[in-house]
């Protein structure tokens, strides 16, 4: 059934750019295949993503790329400028500025996939189900949404983590709390809008049952909106933990967490302008890169285009 | 022979997608005097492309090309955004399909009606106006329309003030896309017979864009068949039978007829060398 | 096959409340080709809905098959009636391919067989193998329609409830579509109940019609009847008059009535 696909580039191109597919496989991996060639077709996408795949590369051979240990401290050369032994300087402990962002990037990623992967589940499943059942189950997960809604996420973060205690798992807890919501308000407007379309109906006149029909057939609507929301998102989960690291209650020392770097940085930053400007560089850059994937994402996957 | 209000030699439409060259509409030429003129195909045949391009309101990925655009002694083939702005609604006037999606919805419809009257009339002036041009579309209780919401107005109303609206600054052709689609079968048929008045009392030309082949051959004088970009067949209305391009003959045999006990309906079979 | 009485059903409280449909009632034999024809409004759609199931908000009797339905339905029903729907372009779920599509009701009801069902039901429909992983938005309309044809197919229903099938299709397409309705009731021996504001539609297709407004059931004829103008409803003749084409001597005379019924 399925065209055995032949090593060489002859082979696979012709089977996914195939007229006619021959299995789900294939029409799965064509969509694929055609998805990314769209994207490729946007510069500014292109550059979001090689940013985020620079930050993975960075935090997978940390160890290779940085010249110094993280957290190895040598107190005869504190606060010394960017240079060539050290292109980011040292800090106040001497330790190598350019090597613990490198480090750092680790935890970046370590908290924005935790959270996304914690996040947009919830907020998916909770905006569906209280979007197609409609009703008084809508309104108590509305209302509940809402309370979490109500707070600036910042302070909602930070008043977990008090209450959790400091620490990157506490953190990623806190700020999965506060993003998933508006995730939810997201999942439920598309699910509203998708459960009156005739296609609904049409899976409902043949017998199935509701939680088939949510999870298999509204989910893959509100799914692009969600996955891009979430990359959009990411900005703004990084600069909350950094903000909680900022303020000592994410990553704790000596992490080299950029937020924490930047708490640092602040007490230097007349003399030793470096010790902010690296890290606030590194979280700069970073944002920027999922905002730029997020945006070409959403040229791709936004179902108002097909 | 009528004298032609409107005259077209060689109009092309062409659309630039990503991947290649879309020829919406090509070479095509032909005439409206004062006459009901209709343009009959199925999606993709270019009709409405071709009433758009008239009035130059083809989206901007579209080049339009004519050898000869003439509307009166105005040559639209060249005519500049400037010079169309005193074209479109004054000189020729354009009726869409859906009332709901062309009517302001935020506006009472009384004032959009009085949005087309030449500035410099006084409140009192312009709404004695717009009652009288209600009037006109048979509309028995002009006061009370006026203050309407297109959402209050059911569909044959709200066409009734497109009609309304657009006659207003007294154009010499209209240009209706699928003016009457979206209309209940009854309430279309006393829609026409409106406009068909209107037309015939003030001496209008009509270009009438639609895809049903029945209501054109008998609202309208004349008919032009496009297919593919291309117009395949010119005739009067009434000698549609009589068709003889293929195409023409096929559309005609495949629609079902009350009275016609046919098993089967002919299917049509296209031929490629119709979109040469 | 179907026996409706009384059937009522209300939109909205108190008194905003709609009535769509007003004590309507007719039956249908199994076998035959039944049109419920009427304009924007009417009821038409209404009553197909609740027949398949959709609507449970109704009050009367419905019975399928002999056998008497309460608003929420059990999952054997849906494999005695289906519904086609008017709309090709949104009755496909367009992350779903062809393949997809039908298999949703094979495992829905743990049926056996699924490839031979789906091939079997892709060639009635007209539709080759070559179909099979398509998604909907590499359809045309008419290919779309065969397929949410064969959909309605692959649970071998005894009823075939369609709503408004070719409105939303070109001329030529509609011709293939209703041939293939045709070829599909002479194969099948299915019951037809269609719904339309088309009366050459339903006059091709069907052998009685009923001629709906306002919610209510106006006439009951045999299309023979209708075709020899032997209706008895000044409405029905108007729908008669006004799928014959534009006539200006008829029209004139109604313009007043226009704006007496508030159109």
């Amino acid at each position: 059934m399925t065209t055995a696909i032949e090593s060489g580039k002859g082979g696979l191109r012709a089977y996914l750019t195939a007229e006619v597919s021959h299995s789900p496989t294939q029409a799965s991996l064509q969509r694929l295949y055609f998805g990314c060639v769209r994207f490729a077709q946007n510069p500014l996408a292109m550059i979001g993503l090689g940013i985020l795949l620079l930050l993975l590369l960075l935090a997978i051979f940390a160890p290779v790329i940085a010249p110094f240990p993280m957290n190895e401290q040598n107190l005869g050369r504190r606060l010394l400028p960017p240079s060539g032994a050290h292109w980011f300087g040292t800090d106040e402990l001497g330790r190598d500025i350019f090597s613990r962002v490198v480090y750092g990037s680790r935890i970046t990623l370590q908290i924005t996939c935790l959270v996304a992967v914690i996040a947009a589940p919830i907020g998916l499943i909770f905006g569906t189900v209280s979007g197609y059942f409609g009703g008084w189950t809508d309104t108590i997960m509305m209302r509940i949404t809402d309370i979490f809604l109500s707070f600036p996420g910042l302070i909602l973060a930070l008043a977990f983590v008090a209450a959790l205690g400091p620490g990157i798992r506490n953190a990623v807890i806190a700020i999965a709390l506060t993003v998933w919501p508006p995730i939810a308000r997201l999942a439920r407007a598309e699910t509203l809008t998708v459960r009156s379309s005739d296609y609904i109906a049409a899976i409902r006149a043949q017998g199935a049952p509701a939680w088939r029909i949510v999870l298999k057939h509204v989910v893959p609507m509100c799914l692009s909106s969600v996955i891009i929301r979430i990359t959009l998102n990411m900005a703004g989960i990084i600069l909350t933990a950094a903000a909680l690291g900022f303020l000592g209650l994410g990553a704790q020392p000596p992490m080299p967490e950029w937020g924490a770097m930047l708490s640092t940085g602040r007490q230097y930053l007349l003399g030793s302008w470096f010790l902010a400007a690296a890290p606030g560089l590194a979280i700069l850059v970073v944002s920027l890169g999922f905002n730029l994937f997020g945006d070409g994402l959403r040229d791709v996957l936004d179902p108002r285009d097909e | 022979m009528i004298k032609p209000l409107l005259e077209v030699e060689d109009l092309s439409v062409t659309f630039r997608t990503p991947h290649r060259m879309v020829r919406a509409v090509r070479e095509i030429s032909f005439t409206v005097g004062k006459e009901k003129v209709g343009i009959v195909g199925e999606s993709g045949s270019g009709k409405s492309a071709t009433g758009r391009a008239i009035l130059k309101l083809t989206p901007g990925n579209g080049i339009v090309t004519a050898k000869r655009m003439q509307f009166e002694e105005l040559d639209l083939a060249n005519a500049t955004e400037q010079d169309m702005l005193k074209v479109r609604g004054s000189r020729i006037g354009m009726i869409l399909q859906d009332p709901k999606f062309s009517l302001d919805p935020v506006m009472r419809v009384g004032d959009q009606i009085a949005e087309a009257l030449p500035p410099g009339l006084d409140r009192k002036e312009a709404r004695e106006r717009v009652l009288e041009v209600l009037e006109a579309v048979q509309i028995r209780n002009p006061q009370r329309v006026y203050d309407l919401y297109p959402h209050e107005c059911s569909g044959g109303m709200g066409q009734r003030v497109m009609i309304a609206m657009m006659l207003v600054p007294e154009p010499k052709l209209l240009i209706a896309d699928e003016p009457t689609s979206a209309l209940d079968v009854t309430v279309r048929m006393q829609v026409l017979a409106i406009l068909d008045d209107l037309v015939s009392r003030r001496g209008l030309g009509l270009m009438f864009i639609s895809h049903d082949l029945n209501l054109v051959a008998t609202f309208c004088d004349r008919v032009l068949i496009m297919y593919a970009g291309r117009i395949v067949e010119e005739c009067k209305a009434t000698e549609l039978r009589n068709a003889t391009h293929p195409y023409t003959q096929g559309l005609l045999a495949s629609l079902p007829r009350i009275g016609e006990r046919r098993k089967k309906l002919a299917t049509l079979v296209r031929d490629p060398a119709w979109a040469m | 096959m179907i026996e409706v009485e009384n059937l009522v059903v209300r939109f909205g409280k108190g008194k905003a409340a709609i009535t769509a449909v007003d004590s309507v009632s007719f039956q249908v034999k199994g076998g035959e080709a039944f049109g419920l024809v009427g304009e924007s409004g009417c009821g038409k759609t209404t009553i197909l809905r609740c027949l398949a199931g959709l609507n449970q908000e109704w009050e009367g009797v419905i019975r399928i098959d002999g056998k008497q339905l309460s608003p929420k339905r059990e999952r054997a029903f849906y494999k005695l009636a289906q519904i086609v729907f008017q709309d090709p372009y949104g009755s496909l779920h367009p992350r779903f391919t062809v393949n997809g599509t039908l298999m949703e009701p094979i495992k829905i009801h743990g049926l056996d067989r699924a490839d031979e069902r789906i091939d079997r039901v892709l060639k009635q429909v007209g539709l080759g193998p070559a179909f099979r992983f398509r998604y909907p938005h590499q359809l045309s309309g008419g290919q779309r329609q065969r397929v949410a044809i064969a959909r309605a197919l692959i649970l071998e229903p005894k009823l075939l409830l369609l709503d408004e099938p070719t409105s939303a299709l070109d001329v030529s397409v509609q011709a293939e579509i209703l041939n293939l309705l045709t070829d599909i009731r002479d194969s099948t021996g299915l019951t037809f109940l269609l719904v339309s504001h088309d009366l050459s539609v339903v006059s091709h297709m069907c052998d009685r019609l009923a001629v709906m407004n306002h919610g209510q059931i106006y006439e009951e004829l045999t299309v023979d009847d209708l075709v020899a103008r032997r209706y008895r409803e000044a409405y029905t003749r108007q729908l008669f008059e006004a799928s014959l084409g534009y006539d200006k001597r008829l029209t004139t005379a109604q313009v007043k009535a226009l704006d007496e019924a508030g159109a």
